[in-house]
């Protein structure tokens, strides 16, 4: 296994023979702080070394072969490089074949830049997300999960229990939002603590103990709520 | 009904009105014999004993009472016996008497229908007249009537017996047609001969020959159809894929409210083309008659993925777009593309019939083996009579006639198509005080895994 985890820099083989769309992938990759390295062609996919990539971004159809002939190749040398396939086929075999063959992910096109580093951050950040942290930390806010103790501005904060698996069950998941049924499935016991109904009581009392950390529980409409930094 | 049961019925409707003449000619013939016995005794004259037998070879057999009777009356109608004993007289023979010198006509009796005829005697011959009858034999009827049946039993199991080769022929030749169908009309029947059967074999034959080149041509128009489709959408992705790579780009500048709202606008009508070409894409597919294969896919990243896509549309909109998904997958067995466009449709619905400053929520929730998602809205909804109609193809509820004319009304009823192929529901619902919820619903594999 030659794969290690994302550096401060990650480096992704770009593999797309649209020149056009090569670079502006490569412009909007290289701007969010990635080292890209651009091919066009399969054959020379094949030839690009793999030690260090943290990310293959691969176009399906290519002159000099096929973009399934780069997946073999690449999950060939038993290399765990994530690859996340950019098909412009609207056929599902094409992506059912590519994650046979050993693909991560795929990214239909058209699809919006912001769309594509969100799966490429989704891809880098993955091997940390096996790691179980005893600790959360948001903003001024930190969660010990083994002392069930929640310090804001490293004072302490006293909390309930279901105040503070409410409060856990939103940092596990911190900036996105977390639905209302979620939360109660995860916090509430229906016989002790009431239903959805008494969610908002909860919360409301979480953001109250929390003081200046209270506006971090932002209500989502529609949603439940979310768990999210400051503003700076 | 079978070729058997009708040949059987038509038999029966044949042999029942022939069997029925035959027994009239049959009681016709009888009442002609005893006529004869009748006349024989009646040239004996007055002088009568108690009872008479025709006798002979063919008559009745040792009945309990004589089958002939003679009985003499006087020009009165009163029995002329000495011991004055004898039947009241027939009342309808004494009718044609009047008029006649001999009357003849039908005689009930307990055995069945018997025959009698009477006579005026010349004077001097010991009575003025002299009344003959003769009683079936016992039985008589109901042994005619049995053996007309079994006739007419015969005759229709001897039909049907006769018709066993040809039906059996039949059911080969149908069992034969559905097996191999229209995709093997080169197959040899297996029906030989030169009779009506054998014809009806040779043209099922053609027909079939014909439906196959036929379905032949209908098969290569839509895969070349279906080719064309994805040839386009390929051509087409990668182009306009760039170009909203060009409008993100200039959406991150700073620039004048004019050049921002018209960069908005583009950005806009770029999704609106890609949405576009992914439902041609899923509409291709789903009309073209080919098995949607179903695999695990995990819906909570497909659902992520969908409101990814549509965030710089919801931004372009100021419409606030919001996810909420369970922290561990939820497997559901479907069509990754087409099950992403269904999403998809509902999602650019919420976003695209909205409003500056108005909400669109995604939801979903994994119950035990069920999942529910739930897209819900602030905008300006449908009417409540467009609800049921909102998943019908080329329909389009009033607020999408007036925003996009041009439109299709191909989504929501992609969506709808899409989930009947994964055996999920779709429900629309009106969102109080404004605004539509739709929501999803089907099975999950196993519970989830983390």
């Amino acid at each position: 296994m030659h794969y290690s985890p994302p550096v401060a820099t990650p480096r992704i083989l770009l593999v797309e023979d649209d020149n056009a769309l090569g670079t502006q992938v490569q412009k909007a990759l290289t701007a969010a702080g990635c080292a890209v390295t651009w091919v066009t062609r399969a054959d020379e996919a094949q030839n690009e070394p793999l030690d260090g990539l943290d990310l293959i971004l691969l176009d399906l159809m290519l002159p000099g072969g096929h973009g399934f002939d780069v997946l073999r190749h690449v999950r060939g040398q038993q290399h765990q490089v994530p690859v996340l396939v950019l098909s412009a086929r609207s056929e599902t075999t094409d992506k059912v074949r590519a994650l046979e063959l050993g693909a991560d992910d795929y990214l239909t096109k058209p699809f919006w830049p912001e769309e594509l580093l969100a799966r490429v951050r989704a891809r880098l950040r993955r091997p940390s997300l096996s790691q179980a942290p005893g600790t959360l930390g948001v903003g001024p806010m930190t969660i010990r999960m083994d002392a069930r103790l929640v310090l804001v501005h490293d004072e302490p904060v006293e909390l309930t229990r279901v105040e503070f698996e409410l409060l856990v069950a939103l940092a596990r998941r911190q900036g996105s939002a977390v639905s209302r049924s979620a939360l109660v499935a995860q916090a509430l016991d229906p016989d002790r603590d009431g239903d959805e109904r008494t969610l908002d009581v909860h919360i409301s009392r979480l953001r109250k103990k929390l003081g200046a950390a209270g506006p971090m529980v932002a209500t989502v409409w529609g949603v439940g709520y979310r768990l999210q930094e400051p503003p700076r | 009904m079978t070729l058997r049961t009708r040949l059987m019925v038509t038999t029966l409707a044949v042999a029942a009105p022939l069997a029925a003449g035959l027994f009239v000619f049959a009681e016709k013939t009888r009442i002609a014999d005893m006529q004869g016995s009748i006349d024989r005794a009646l040239e004996a004259g007055c002088e009568v004993p108690q009872s008479r037998s025709p006798g002979g070879p063919g008559g009745p057999r040792g009945p309990q009472r004589p089958p002939l009777e003679v009985h003499p009356y006087t020009a009165e109608f009163l029995p002329a016996r000495p011991d004055g004993r004898g039947p009241e007289f027939p009342a309808d023979l004494r009718e044609q008497l009047a008029a006649r010198n001999s009357a003849s006509g039908a005689w009930k009796t307990g055995e069945g229908r018997g025959w009698q005829t009477a006579i005026r005697m010349p004077e001097g011959s010991g009575c003025a007249i002299l009344l003959a009858r003769m009683r079936p034999r016992p039985g008589e009827f109901r042994e005619r009537l049995i053996g007309l049946s079994a006739v007419v039993l015969v005759v229709i199991l001897a039909v049907t017996i006769a018709a066993g080769p040809t039906v059996a022929r039949i059911h080969r030749l149908s069992a034969h047609v559905r097996a191999t169908g229209a995709r093997e009309p080169d197959t040899p029947l297996p029906v030989a001969g030169n009779d009506e059967v054998a014809t009806l074999a040779q043209a099922l034959q053609e027909a079939r020959r014909e439906a196959r080149t036929h379905l032949e041509d209908v098969e290569a128009r839509e895969r070349t159809l279906r080719e064309f489709v994805a040839n386009t959408t390929h051509d087409v992705a990668v182009p306009l894929t760039v170009l909203q790579t060009h409008l993100s780009a200039l959406e991150s500048q700073t620039l004048d409210a004019d050049t921002s709202g018209r960069v908005r606008d583009a950005m806009r009508e770029a999704h609106y083309m890609g949405s576009l070409l992914r439902n041609l894409a899923a509409a291709s597919r789903l009309d073209g008659g080919v098995p949607i294969d179903l695999r695990p896919i995990d819906l909570a990243a497909l659902v992520e993925r969908v409101v990814a896509r549509h965030q710089p549309l919801a931004r372009a909109g100021g419409v606030d777009l919001n996810v909420a998904v369970p922290q561990t997958p939820t497997v559901v067995h479907a069509d990754a593309t087409l099950a992403e466009q269904a999403i998809g449709n509902l999602v650019d619905n919420a976003i695209r019939y909205n409003r500056p400053g108005g909400h669109v929520a995604v939801v979903l929730d994994q119950l035990p083996a069920t999942f529910v998602l739930r897209v819900q809205d602030d905008g300006v909804g449908v009417e409540a009579e467009e609800l049921s109609r909102l998943a019908t193809r080329r329909f389009r509820g009033g607020a999408a006639r007036s925003r996009r004319p041009d439109g299709q009304g191909l989504g929501l009823a992609i969506t709808s198509e899409a989930a009947a192929a994964f055996s999920w529901q779709l429900l629309f619902r009106h969102h109080t005080p404004s605004g539509l919820v739709a929501e999803l619903t089907g099975a999950t594999e196993v519970a989830t895994k983390s």
